[in-house]
Parts: C-alpha cells; sequence; structure tokens
C-alpha cells in the first residue's frame, strides 16, 4: 500500500469538498451547534443531564459534553454530508480516469475514507472551537483550558468520525446501499447501532462514543453533592430534552474532568483499527468502476429492484446498433410532416402530470408492488386504529426512494437543460411533479383513506390527506434546494420515525395517532406544505433565472 | 420571424466575462456559430434557449423580450444542449413521449410525432431499449429528435455531431439544410466542415465578442489573396509554425507542402492558393487576437 498516494489524493478530494459553498454552511452551522449545545439555566432544553443537575460550564465538562454530543449528532447528520465522495466520482466521470491509474481499491477507499474524515473531523472541530467561546461568554467558568477543552475532541470525537467516515465509503462501494436505500437502512443501522453500543459496550469503555469512559466519574462528582444522582442511578440524558415544565432549572456541580491516559488511548483505537477493517472490508467489495455492479454517469438507481438491462457504457458500446437503411435510401427528411397542433390548453398539464407519475414509477420493481400489495392487504384487514397507527407508517416509507428523486431528476440526469427551456417550467413542472407526488402517497396509503372516509372519521381523514400532500412537497422542496436525494432521505426517515412511529404528536404529519389529530398538528403541517411549495417555487425560480 | 440580439453580455460570478456586447438579427436560414474552445457560444447558446440570463442587453424573439416572457419562445424553441442526459430507465419512446408532455403536445399529435422522428433519426428498431444501454451516438440522435418534437421555429443546435459516426453526421448536416427553409436555426461548432455544409450565415465568435458576421461566401471572399502554399523541407516546418498561421500540411516526398494564411508571400516561390471557410475562419480569429 502507498500512503502517500492515498494521502494527496484525500488532500485533493478534500480541497475539493471544502471550497465549495456548502462546506462553508456546515461550518457556519457547526459554529452555532457548539453554542446551541450549551444552554444556559432556565432554557427550555437540557443537552446533558444527570436528573436535574449538570455540571458547572467549565472546560472539562464543556469538553466533554461537546465531544460526546458532537460524536452522537454527527454520526447521523454526517453520514448524509459526507456520503458522496465516490459518487462525484462516478458523476464527473473522474473515477474512469483513476480506475485507469496503478492506485489500488485500498488506496482508493483509504484516500475517500481520510477525505470524509477530514470533513468530519473540521465540522467537530468547529463545534469544540464555538463551545469554547462559548464557555467564557456565559461565564460559569472563565478559566478556558485548551487541554481539557480539546482532549476529548482527540479522543473520543476522532477515533468515531473515523470509524462514520469509512463506513460511509463502504455503504458508497456496495451495490444496493450505495443509493436511497443505503440512506433510509443507514438510519437504522445508527438507531439500533448506537443502542447495542450504549448497552452493551458502554460498562468496559469500548462503546462507539466513550460514554463508558467518561460518565462513570460524571456520576461520581454529581452523586456527591446529589444523592439522587449517585452511581447506580443511571439517571443522565443526553441529547435535546425538553422540560415538561417550559423550562429547566438545573442545579449545577463541578466535573474536574479526568486524565486522559494511553488506557483510554488503546481503547479507543479499537475503533481507528475498527475503520481499518471496513476500509479493507469495502476494498473487497469496490468494484473500481467497473461495469459489473457498477452505475455509469447518468444512469438512474433502481432502488428496488432488478436491472433490466446492461447497465454500463462499456456494454452500451457493445449493445447492437439497429439496421441501418443505406444512406442513399435513408428517410425523406423533407416529408416529415409539421405538427398541426401544438399545447393544448387544459390538456398540457394533465399530460404533464400522467409524464412525472410515469417517469417516478420507472423506478418501482415488480417487487416494489407485490411489497405494496401485501400493505394494501393488511390496510384491509388491519383494525383501523391500528392501521393508522402501524401500517400507515410503514406504508409511507415505502415510496421513500421514488419521492426522493423528485426536484433532483433534471440536474442528476443532465435534462434541466431541455426541460427548462420548454414552456412553463415553473407554473406546470413543479405543479406536476409535486402531484405526482401526491398521487403516489394517495394511491399508496389509499386503502386507509377509504375506511377514513367510509367511518366518516373525517379529522384521521384531513390528517391523511395532509400528510399524503406534505411529503411530497418537502421532497421537492429539499430536492431543488439540496440538489441531492440524500436531504430527504435523511430527514424524512427521522422525522417519520420520531413522528408518526413514536408517536410523538406535535410532528406526526400523517396523523397516525389520534393525539395528533386533535392537537391539530394537520392544519401545522397544511401550512408547512405550503411553505415547502413555496420555497420549491423559489428555488426553482432561481435555478432558471441562474 | 427575427431573433434579435442586442448588445448582450454575460458575468459570472467573479466578474469575468462570457459574452461581451454581443449583437446580432438573424431571420430564417442556418447560422453557424463557429469560434475555438471557451470563446462564448455555449453561453449564448443557453441565454438564448432562456436557461441563462444574461447580464447586460436583450434578446428579443420577434418583439418579445425572452429575459421577461421566456414561454413566448420555448413554445416554439428546440434546443440540443452541448452537454445533456437521459432517463436512463426509460426508453426512447418514453423519453421523448416525456419531453412532448413537457412541451405541451397533444397525446395524438406526439405519439405520431415521435413515430415520425424516430424513423427520421434511425431508431425505430432500438425505441423500446432501455436508454442506459445506448452508445454516444445513439443518445445524441435522441437529442435531436427531442429538438424536433414541437416543429420548432427556432431551433437551436449546440455541438449537435458530437459522438456521431461520419454516415450520421452527413444524415444530420442534410436534415439542418432540409429544415432551414422556415425556421431560423443556430448551430453552434467548432468544425468547420459542419457549417461549410450548412450555413447561410456565419458568425465568428472570440472570446466572448462577435468578430465576424457575413454569408460563406463573403467571408471567403475576404480571404482571397491571403492563403498560400509552398513546398519545404520537413526539419524547418517546427520553426515556420512559430512564424506563421499555418492551416495545414501535407507530407511528399521531396518535403512537406505548407499552407499558410499571410497578407503577402511568406517565402520566395509560395503560390497563392484558393481559400476555404477554414482559412478564413483562422485569420479572422487571429486578427482578432491580434487586436485583443
Amino acid at each position: 500500500m502507498n500512503l502517500p498516494t492515498a494521502l494527496r489524493m484525500a488532500r485533493a478530494d478534500f480541497q475539493e469538498r471544502s471550497r465549495r459553498f456548502s462546506f462553508l454552511a456546515m461550518i457556519a452551522i457547526s459554529l452555532y451547534a457548539g453554542y446551541g449545545f450549551l444552554p444556559p439555566n432556565h432554557a427550555a432544553y437540557a443537552t446533558l443531564r444527570f436528573a436535574e443537575h449538570r455540571g458547572i460550564y467549565n472546560s472539562a465538562w464543556v469538553g466533554a459534553a461537546i465531544a460526546m454530543l458532537t460524536a452522537t449528532f454527527v454520526s447521523l447528520v454526517g453520514y448524509y454530508l459526507i456520503k458522496n465522495a465516490v459518487e462525484r466520482d462516478r458523476v464527473t466521470r473522474v473515477g474512469h480516469i483513476l480506475a485507469a491509474t496503478p492506485i489500488s481499491r485500498f488506496e482508493y477507499v483509504l484516500s475517500k475514507t481520510l477525505s470524509n474524515f477530514a470533513v468530519l473531523g473540521s465540522i467537530a472541530l468547529a463545534v469544540a472551537l464555538s463551545a469554547g467561546v462559548t464557555q467564557l461568554v456565559l461565564g460559569e467558568d472563565t478559566n478556558l483550558q485548551f487541554t481539557r477543552l480539546l482532549a476529548p475532541y482527540l479522543f473520543l470525537t476522532l477515533p468515531s468520525m473515523l470509524f462514520l467516515a469509512a463506513i460511509a465509503a463502504l455503504f458508497e462501494v456496495t451495490p444496493g446501499l450505495r443509493g436511497g436505500g443505503g440512506n433510509v437502512a443507514y438510519f437504522f443501522l445508527w438507531t439500533i447501532g448506537l443502542a447495542a453500543s450504549g448497552t452493551g459496550m458502554r460498562a468496559s469503555g469500548f462503546d462507539y462514543v466513550g460514554f463508558g469512559l467518561v460518565f462513570p466519574s460524571m456520576t461520581e462528582a454529581c452523586g456527591a453533592v446529589y444523592p439522587d444522582c449517585g452511581s447506580g442511578q443511571q439517571r443522565f440524558a443526553l441529547g435535546l430534552n425538553f422540560s415538561e415544565r417550559g423550562v429547566w432549572n438545573l442545579t449545577t456541580f463541578v466535573w474536574p474532568g479526568i486524565e486522559w491516559t494511553a488506557g483510554i488511548a488503546v481503547k479507543r483505537a479499537v475503533w481507528v483499527l475498527a475503520a481499518i477493517g471496513v476500509v479493507w472490508l469495502a476494498s473487497l467489495v469496490f468494484d473500481r468502476f467497473s461495469s459489473e455492479g457498477g452505475e455509469a454517469p447518468g444512469r438512474l438507481p433502481r432502488p428496488w429492484g432488478r436491472r433490466k438491462r446492461a447497465a454500463s457504457d462499456a456494454e452500451a458500446e457493445e449493445a447492437p446498433e439497429p439496421d441501418r437503411p443505406s444512406f442513399s435510401g435513408h428517410y425523406p427528411i423533407a416529408a416529415l410532416p409539421s405538427p398541426t397542433q401544438r399545447a393544448v390548453p387544459g390538456t398540457h398539464f394533465m399530460r404533464l402530470l400522467a409524464a412525472e407519475l410515469r417517469l417516478m414509477m420507472k423506478g418501482a420493481s415488480r417487487w416494489w408492488y407485490i411489497v405494496l400489495f401485501g400493505l394494501w392487504v393488511a390496510s384491509a384487514l388491519t383494525p383501523l386504529d391500528a392501521a393508522r397507527r402501524f401500517v400507515l407508517p410503514v406504508i409511507w416509507i415505502w415510496p421513500v426512494l421514488l419521492w426522493s428523486s423528485m426536484g433532483i431528476r433534471e440536474i442528476r440526469f443532465g435534462t434541466d437543460q431541455i426541460l427548462f427551456s420548454s414552456p412553463h417550467p415553473l407554473r406546470l413542472q413543479v405543479p406536476a411533479v409535486w402531484l405526482g407526488g401526491v398521487a403516489v402517497a394517495l394511491v399508496t396509503g389509499g386503502v386507509i383513506g377509504l375506511r377514513l372516509l367510509v367511518t366518516g372519521e373525517f379529522g384521521g381523514l384531513l390528517a391523511w390527506f395532509v400528510g399524503a400532500c406534505f411529503i411530497p412537497a418537502l421532497a421537492l422542496a429539499l430536492g431543488v434546494w439540496s440538489g441531492s436525494s440524500r436531504a430527504f432521505e435523511g430527514l424524512y426517515t427521522g422525522l417519520w420515525y420520531a413522528g408518526p412511529l413514536q408517536p410523538i404528536a406535535p410532528i406526526d404529519f400523517m396523523g397516525a395517532s389520534r393525539a395528533a389529530v386533535d392537537a391539530g398538528t394537520p392544519l401545522v403541517f397544511a401550512m408547512v406544505t405550503a411553505a415547502l411549495l413555496v420555497l420549491a417555487l423559489i428555488g426553482r425560480r432561481r435555478q432558471l433565472q441562474n | 420571424m427575427t431573433l434579435t440580439i442586442e448588445t448582450v453580455g454575460k458575468q459570472y460570478p467573479g466578474g469575468s466575462w462570457g459574452l461581451r456586447e454581443f449583437s446580432l438579427r438573424l431571420t430564417p436560414g442556418v447560422l453557424g456559430l463557429l469560434g475555438p474552445n471557451g470563446a462564448g457560444k455555449s453561453t449564448l447558446m443557453r441565454i438564448l434557449a432562456t436557461i441563462t440570463r444574461a447580464s447586460t442587453g436583450r434578446v428579443r424573439w420577434n418583439e418579445t423580450d425572452i429575459a421577461r416572457e421566456p414561454d413566448a419562445l420555448r413554445s416554439v424553441l428546440g434546443y440540443l444542449p452541448q452537454d445533456f442526459g437521459v432517463y436512463p430507465n426509460l426508453n426512447a419512446q418514453e423519453f421523448l413521449s416525456y419531453i412532448a408532455a413537457a412541451k405541451g403536445l397533444g397525446s395524438a399529435l406526439a405519439t405520431r410525432r415521435i413515430d415520425e422522428l424516430l424513423q427520421l433519426v434511425n431508431l425505430v428498431d432500438a425505441r423500446k431499449r432501455p436508454l442506459g444501454g445506448f452508445s454516444g451516438g445513439m443518445r445524441q440522435r435522441v437529442g435531436i429528435a427531442q429538438a424536433l418534437l414541437n416543429d420548432p421555429k427556432l431551433l437551436i443546435v449546440d455541438e449537435p455531431t458530437a459522438g456521431l459516426d461520419p454516415e450520421e453526421r452527413v444524415r444530420f448536416r442534410t436534415l439542418l439544410s432540409e429544415l432551414s427553409g422556415e425556421r431560423i436555426i443556430i448551430l453552434s461548432t467548432h468544425i468547420v466542415s459542419d457549417v461549410e455544409a450548412t450555413a447561410t450565415r456565419i458568425a465568428l465568435i472570440n472570446k466572448g465578442r462577435l468578430v465576424a458576421e457575413a454569408a460563406p461566401e463573403e467571408l471567403l471572399r475576404s480571404a482571397e489573396g491571403q492563403v498560400w502554399e509552398w513546398v519545404m523541407p520537413s526539419p524547418e516546418l517546427a520553426a515556420m509554425k512559430q512564424r506563421l498561421l499555418i492551416s495545414g500540411t501535407m507530407r511528399r516526398g521531396d518535403g512537406v507542402r505548407v499552407r499558410a494564411v499571410a497578407p503577402h508571400a511568406p517565402v520566395p516561390g509560395a503560390q497563392p492558393a484558393a481559400p476555404t471557410l477554414e482559412d478564413a475562419y483562422l485569420m479572422h480569429i487571429a486578427a482578432s487576437r491580434a487586436s485583443a
């Protein structure tokens, strides 16, 4: 293995990414997150607490809390931010050039992993430094100690980020995981993995985030002052915790931090080794942009099903051309009749809508329809409440990859110039794309909608309808503005998990629970849908006026 | 039917200009837009196709400002971009049907028109195959078909023969010539022979500015008496290329036959030659570079 080669490639890749506006935006958001992760007393939310207590904001607490919070949140969000390193090489066809060079698969995957790691490390460092400034601003302890502030970043955050960087590279080179399916699958992997890591490995200190290294000491310091959070109580909460009383009134204690020893470094090195193992595994899977399993640039991934046809340019070259008439006998061009009828008012939109719907459904395979049929049967046979509560959420996660292509297809497949120069790209095309997505939602969830109508559950019916309108509006707006399907796939899956599935009434956008309907959530999401559509129109208008 | 380009300029973020004070008035016929790589051809095409807005000046389709009312042009526009994509899981017929819907063609008309165009571009037998399996030349032919779907009054084709084999290239040139009667066609390319075969007017563009606009015959006349040929020893060719604007060379048994553009006989014994469009193009572009 030639490490300098991988490092040089990683540096170039990172330079390419860091010179984009989106990278600056990420850093800006990270700086804000560093501030937001340290809520002052009497804030509506807390990020790390032990029962009703938290550590005073000194450098040790700030550094450790921020490191754990960053590792937790960035391990979810960061995945969707970085998972385009190999994709970019496919789309730009740089991959074809690289494939013809002597670089090994391991070196290539390692370079992408290191580039991912550099992006994640930059984000985490921005959060940590911002938190240091916040410590001074809040003034609970103005003695800023850089060693105590940044040691957790070094020991806790960076190994986690390296592992995540390798996982993202693995997903990108693995057929079936590189597309939207992988984006959705990662969310569940993150949820399950973090929980498993937390419960199974925390005691040994080998867990992914490093909770087990820090929490015992924090718990002990808290317990020394407040008996209700002593050892064995396990009443800590990490994340965005909103108080039921409106604001938190946390009492504080002093946590001096822990000694970051060689033993801790060894424990964290396990994740570095795991990352190397993942890179090795990915290098075995990586197709080196060859025809088998590789998608030629500009190809629409078939998210759920089989490939019907030769996938690569190489195979395309071998594909037989149709029999060609001799030039002298070519088709008489002058005989090509002119259209006698152009745009037909009224039918133009309906034709466009039908075309958008057909295009969207092209991504669905026979198996996709078979599963949908099963879900329809379940919708019909399950008691209505259970159908709303459990079957509807499953039905409306099933077409996620059809929706996630909305708003980005034109740019991704290079048809934007053709479509944007067609009549009414804003007034007709955008509504047609959205309504195509709404039609998918209405048809897939149709059985439950019909049952709500028949049983006179009009509140539930309204929530169902709003949900059907909201999902494609979210997909369209995020697609137009982000230019990638990952934003929708990540955000929607998270929202779906927290809202309808948990369910948390204020974000249960499809009214899976009666509580959401009673709380007026559908009306809120109706307004959000309208706002998203306006955003989508503004975004598309911006693209048109480029 | 006129397309009027009035002092159009395009400035990119960072301050550089892709197009400056470009003016032209087009009537039915084929305008060949010639220029070196990076001259601003595609920028101009994108502005005319309503994809990009001009930073300065305006473009009028008949009397309508296309920046204010782009749909007035879009309904009669056919555009083949230089670099375009397709939806790889659709077949040729489905893709054209999709674009026809975007262009607002009625269903029956679209079906008939697609049949005709698939025959025209020689893709009838491949109409049911997913576009992902098409070669570059076949995709280009699909692009040509989509540009003609709505029987455009303004047809803009940007490097249309890229990827086509020689036979298809000749077919496409013939097609352009036959289509040109009742419409304005703008053919952007850096392949002089494509323009030579089809254009009724030629515009030369360099560094974002219009260098010359004339009929092919006028351009040829402008280069008369400025093209020279002679035979010289091969080893001296490299030095000669540094000194003169060489438009062609041909190896022979007694050395190399050199063709150059120059106001006077560049070497003793050089014979005047009949200019080609390529000579005229090189002469005007070199002159514009010298004056810049």
